[in-house]
């Protein structure tokens, strides 16, 4: 499959940013509903939402690098319309995640 | 002091929202003659956005601890349960939409199709949800401005 001309780390960085932003919103669900893991992110840092937002930086640089390695270090292969989708897919999808969870708990 | 650091996070923000709007036309005029200038605004929206993001967070986590319980016992309390909530969170999106911005702009966008519809896509979506957040931290403010008027 050809990549259409995007970088390597266009399409790998792409890719990790619709998936971290995924992760980032299932953790403010699960931290949300966790104790346990809520004390545990204030713990590593003094406060959840900086360990949240380190967590997320951490994911999505190591994610795109990774990413970047298969096919020999050409990085994944995607058309030009699926990192699309997955970027703006995994943004979309992840605002109503995060907005969807704080809308039922205020109901 | 602290309305300073709530000011500066607001200009930021704001700027980075104008910046992001500067490089959506940009590349939609894309040629090499505006190369340079794509490349410099699609470095200069994720330095303007670090510094919103660094200095509201810094007001978030030292001094919003006063806030919040105003807003919370004032007759806007989602102010803080909807927009603050989502806000914190959906916020972490954009610090990664804008630091992506420079890795796609460091193709030439005037010959690269395929570069040029991600670019547009990523700084469309950095435009829509930084004004999502600049309207919610105006609410948040309201939230506590609202809380203080006699009753």
């Amino acid at each position: 499959m050809e990549n259409n001309g995007l970088g390597k780390y266009t399409t790998s960085f792409g890719v990790s940013l619709g998936i971290t932003s995924l992760v980032s919103a299932i953790l403010v669900i699960i931290k949300e509903s966790s104790e346990g893991l809520l004390a545990f992110m204030k713990s590593v840092t003094g406060h959840h939402w900086v360990t949240q937002t380190l967590f997320a930086l951490i994911v999505f640089v190591v994610l795109g690098y990774v990413l970047a390695l298969p096919n020999k270090g050409q990085g994944i292969k995607l058309t030009v319309n699926s990192l699309l989708t997955v970027i703006v897919g995994g943004v979309v999808i992840s605002g109503l995640i995060i907005g969807g969870f704080y809308l039922l708990e205020l109901l | 002091m602290t309305e300073v650091i709530l000011m500066a996070h607001v200009l930021f923000g704001m700027l980075t929202i104008v910046a992001a709007v500067w490089m959506f036309v940009e590349v939609l005029n894309a040629a090499e003659s505006n190369q340079k200038r794509i490349q410099a605004v699609s470095v200069a929206v994720p330095v303007l956005f670090w510094l919103a993001y660094l200095i509201g967070g810094y007001w978030y986590v030292v001094h919003y601890g006063v806030d919040k319980p105003l807003i919370l016992q004032g007759p806007w309390p989602f102010a803080h349960n909807f927009f603050m909530e989502m806000k914190e969170h959906v916020v972490i999106m954009l610090l990664l939409l804008t630091t992506f911005l420079p890795i796609v702009a460091s193709a030439n966008l005037a010959v690269n199709k395929a570069a040029r519809n991600v670019a547009l896509c990523v700084v469309a979506l950095i435009i829509l949800i930084g004004i999502a957040m600049d309207g919610s931290g105006a609410i948040i403010g309201i939230g506590v401005k609202v809380a203080l008027l006699p009753k």
